[in-house]
């Protein structure tokens, strides 16, 4: 079992990964994209208005150039949100796990019901990366002790191909 | 333009956002539940949405919760249900499969991917 000073670090810890977990879910990129993807809109919006106020071949060429450039912009910025969201949403995941386990660990001896083990930090895991990097630490632990690797934790097959089930 | 209603289940705000931005640039119409246990309050709640989608991993009640609770009403029996999780194994498709999902979207998934899976599924596609 840890020591009291041990479950004071481990508690420690936890508090500073809760505010990395924190820090990823309010990152400002993917706010800055979907505000700069609504000035685009409303811009693009505006356009027309200029080129009706100065009619002419060149003006209405250069403003649907505009228009289409801002409409481009404005979908790749959105697909660009949505990719960065996911990431974000996964790296938040990994995050939580280890700070949910650290909060575990940390806790006070009277209110820890039985041991925490690998076996306990595997159930967290919401992805096989997660699975991965667990059986890599954990063949990694194990040969560097000189100890036999107890069984993987079997990440299983991994289903890659998206679509119906 | 297509108002189809779509409601979409994920405990990350961004996320939430990002797939409302992405649908409804589409022509969707969109509901949002931050958790499974909102998102069943919505559909008895009258709401009937064309698909949903869910994610898996969320608090309170997770997605594979969300689809058994979803399945057991009249109104959501055959309403396709996607899945858009970070899960990706065997076991995890199996089970959202066991519960009733109809699709599969591991993350990070392309919008293109997302609304072209979305269309497959409507009731009105083919």
């Amino acid at each position: 079992m840890e020591s009291g000073d041990d479950r004071l670090v481990l508690a420690i810890l936890a508090a500073q990964v809760t505010a990395v977990r924190d820090r990823i879910e309010n990152n400002e990129t993917i706010d800055l994209m979907w505000r700069t993807t609504d000035v685009l809109a409303r811009l693009a919006s505006l356009v027309p208005e200029l080129s009706r106020r100065n009619p002419g071949a060149d003006m209405e060429r250069q403003c649907t150039a505009a228009i289409a450039n801002m409409t481009d912009i404005s979908k790749s910025l959105d697909d660009m949100a949505f990719v960065q969201a996911q990431r974000q949403d996964f790296t938040r995941q990994m995050a939580d796990c280890v700070a949910t386990a650290l909060i575990r660990l940390g806790a006070p001896a009277a209110q820890q019901t039985s041991r925490f083990c690998a076996a306990d930090l595997a159930k967290l895991y919401v992805c096989a990366e997660q699975r991965e990097i667990h059986d890599a630490a954990t063949a990694a632990f194990y040969h560097a002790s000189g100890w036999s690797a107890q069984g993987s934790i079997q990440p299983g097959k991994t289903a890659n191909s998206n679509g119906m089930l | 333009m297509n108002m189809t209603t779509i409601l979409v289940l994920d405990d990350s705000a961004p996320m939430l956002m990002s797939l409302t931005r992405i649908l409804k640039n589409a022509g969707y119409d969109v509901e949002t539940a931050a958790n499974g246990k909102l998102g069943l309050n919505k559909l008895t709640g009258g709401l009937k949405p064309s698909v949903i989608l869910t994610d898996l991993n969320m608090p309170e009640m997770d997605g594979i919760e969300f689809i058994k609770g979803a399945r057991k009403s009249a109104a959501t029996r055959f309403t396709p249900i996607i899945v858009l999780t970070t899960e990706s194994s065997v076991k995890g498709r199996d089970d959202a499969r066991a519960a009733g999902a109809t699709g599969w979207l591991t993350k990070p998934t392309e919008p293109a991917e997302l609304l072209s899976t979305v269309k497959r599924l409507l009731p009105s596609h083919g």
